[in-house]
């Protein structure tokens, strides 16, 4: 749907019509982005629905999804496009003996378009995902800076392209390094934690409805006394809800037993492991 | 209302907030689009704006009380006692925030049903628990380390988290430093069955570097502990000093090096201090010169080596030549064999030089000496260098 007259409470519904089950700082960061136009920036632990988050607003409000996932060494050519050197050198080689159309071949139809020109020009409203900008050089981040804050790009020899569509942009990060205080200027910040137990449980009942309440509930709550343990790495939702899956399926007669047996789907480290099982399962 | 806003942004910035004009600007808006009606939709929307750190979040919602005081409340609310823990919430009590947008053509809503006591629970979520822990986590990132008293879990998981972050920057700066530039002499004599035109790019091979990281640390009484947090944190970012040697004295020195890598850092750590009880460490003097001497021969410093000694340069059991510890002489000899020599002391910087601390010393024998006592500050020299 389009953005028109919409209120937090409608974000909301929306979001949870996706099975995405929402809290007050997730809505009221969302319907500021569309209020004042700006990105949002979401840190948070691995697995509380970050990247998630964008996928399903996208969907809700009906909007194209365009994604970029940043890693180390990403450049700008994989972010916003690259000139077609292949096609623009066989151009030139077959207009050998014609200079009149040297300069052709700067072009748009040299230019191959990624996925953030893509979704600036896009004519329908979309949404962009930069998944773990943390991840991407700090060069790469400073040239965002401009979609970000002027919502337009500029490319060398092609000229500068103005925001097509009511773009909302989504940026996460695990904070593996501080991001520019420029990039954090321009965006909203949203923290999203480890969820409650109440609303944990929402999510997985979001998630898995066929599920009966007291072993969603009863798993839930032993990921909370896990998460409080010093571990490595703490299991994150998408843990608690494969766990709760595969709980179901090895069968909930003994609830325990099943749960020893599947540690390993929330459990993702070897040391980690032996804590649980001893601390928890008196192992 | 310019006044409460203005007020805010100038307290936060007081608490070291980064907050701009653009912030004041953005936070203006939202005042004046929603009011101060309902105060913990305000406050959630501001946070948003102002807050670009998650350690930053419990400043923020205390600055925000201050300056938004709550008004004496009319009458007790009644909560329905049926309702669970997660329906009750502190999230936007009307429907009246509504983006206007002009000539946008609306779509018909979904019209699914949707259950209203979810809704109602979905409006709120406090974030308080989080933010007490964000506050502890914010705290004992810049706590002297020095001063702690007890082994706090907290602190070393946040201490392996920087570890691992020290790691990540360091292999992308790695990756940064192999990046391929054009080898254009290559390029040319590649292309000339082209006909000189450059269809392939020949990229140069990255130079091997072989630096080495001689890490030296003080394990004496009043290093022991920074010692041992700096152990930690090597062993969480080891995989980016691959060639590295570390080693730990007080009156003698022992190579530690294996310890490192072992899978576990518990494991690591219970082998390491297993090492110093077997060579009687614990709780020594330091004798600089005797340990600089024993240094000198087992790590066989050369022009590629790093040295990095973390100490207090209390030179206590050391021999003294003209009133002046033989052990500067030693720092003058590693400096002229080395690459570079880095002192990390944890000591405040008002307290160098003074009785028997030989900072100055160690520094005119060509050292540089850095103040390292807090974990950031130890994290942030190790991500230089």
């Amino acid at each position: 749907m389009q953005v028109e007259d919409i209120n937090i409470k409608d974000i909301d519904k929306l979001l949870l019509d996706e099975e995405y089950v929402s809290n007050n700082e997730i809505s009221t960061t969302l319907y500021l982005s569309f209020l004042l136009g700006k990105p949002m920036l979401i840190e948070g632990p691995p697995g509380v629905g970050k990247t998630e988050l964008a996928k399903v607003i996208a969907k809700s409000f009906d909007r194209d999804f365009f994604r970029i996932q940043c890693y180390e060494g990403i450049t700008f050519e994989q972010i916003v496009g690259e000139w077609n050197y292949q096609k623009q050198l066989l151009h030139l080689e077959a207009a050998k003996n014609d200079t009149s159309n040297v300069d052709e071949i700067f072009d748009d139809d040299f230019f191959i378009r990624r996925s953030l020109l893509n979704a600036f020009l896009n004519q329908k409203d979309s949404v962009l995902l930069i998944d773990e900008i943390d991840k991407a050089d700090e060069e790469v981040e400073s040239f965002l800076l401009q979609a970000l804050g002027e919502q337009e790009i500029t490319i060398n020899d092609l000229g500068t392209f103005q925001l097509q569509n009511d773009l909302i942009v989504i940026l996460t990060s695990n904070s593996q390094r501080s991001l520019l205080d420029e990039t954090k200027d321009r965006c909203l910040f949203l923290y999203i934690p480890y969820p409650t137990v109440e609303r944990e449980i929402e999510i997985v009942k979001s998630k898995l409805p066929d599920v009966e309440d007291e072993t969603v509930s009863h798993v839930v709550k032993l990921v909370h006394r896990i998460r409080d343990l010093n571990l490595m790495k703490k299991p994150s939702v998408r843990g608690t809800v494969d766990w709760v899956k595969s709980v179901s399926n090895l069968g909930t007669r003994d609830i325990d037993q099943s749960l020893q047996d599947s540690v390993g789907v929330a459990i993702k480290t070897e040391t980690d492991k032996k804590r649980v099982l001893k601390d928890i399962f008196n192992k | 209302m310019i006044n409460r806003i203005v007020r805010l942004s100038a307290d936060l910035r007081k608490e070291g907030l980064p907050v701009s004009v653009r912030s004041t600007q953005s936070a203006m808006e939202i005042y004046h689009n929603l009011g101060d009606a309902d105060r913990n939709l305000l406050k959630t929307a501001l946070m948003a704006i102002y807050v670009k750190d998650r350690y930053d979040i419990p400043k923020f919602l205390k600055i925000f009380e201050e300056v938004f005081k709550a008004p004496e409340p009319e009458k007790n609310m009644v909560e329905d006692p049926n309702r669970g823990k997660a329906y009750r919430g502190a999230g936007p009590k009307s429907n009246k925030y509504v983006i206007k947008k002009q000539n946008t053509i609306g779509k018909k809503v979904q019209k699914e049903k949707i259950n209203n006591e979810k809704l109602k629970m979905l409006s709120g979520q406090p974030l308080l628990e989080e933010a007490k822990k964000l506050e502890r986590d914010g705290e004992l990132m810049n706590k002297d380390l020095t001063k702690l008293n007890r082994f706090d879990p907290r602190m070393l998981e946040i201490c392996q988290r920087l570890g691992k972050r020290i790691a990540n920057k360091r292999s992308r700066r790695k990756v940064q430093a192999h990046s391929h530039r054009i080898d254009m002499r290559r390029t040319m004599r590649a292309n000339l069955k082209y006909g000189g035109v450059p269809i392939e790019l020949i990229k140069a091979k990255p130079r091997p570097h072989k630096n080495e990281h001689l890490f030296l640390n003080d394990i004496s009484g009043s290093c022991e502990w920074i010692s041992s947090w700096f152990f930690m944190l090597m062993f969480s970012a080891q995989t980016a000093f691959k060639r590295s040697r570390t080693f730990e004295f007080d009156n003698k020195v022992i190579e530690t090096t294996k310890a490192l890598k072992e899978e576990y850092l518990i494991d690591s750590f219970v082998k390491v201090k297993d090492m110093r009880i077997k060579n009687m460490m614990v709780h020594g003097t330091s004798d600089m010169y005797s340990a600089f001497k024993q240094f000198q021969e087992m790590a066989s410093i050369n022009n590629k080596s790093y040295v990095i000694i973390l100490s207090d340069c209390r030179d206590w059991a050391g021999p003294k030549v003209k009133g002046i510890p033989a052990s500067v002489e030693l720092v003058g000899e590693m400096v002229r064999d080395a690459k570079k020599v880095v002192i990390l002391n944890p000591e405040d910087r008002n307290k160098w030089d003074i009785v028997d601390s030989c900072v100055s010393l160690y520094e005119e024998a060509g050292a540089q000496v850095f103040e390292v006592n807090t974990l950031n500050q130890l994290a942030h020299f190790v991500e230089q260098m």
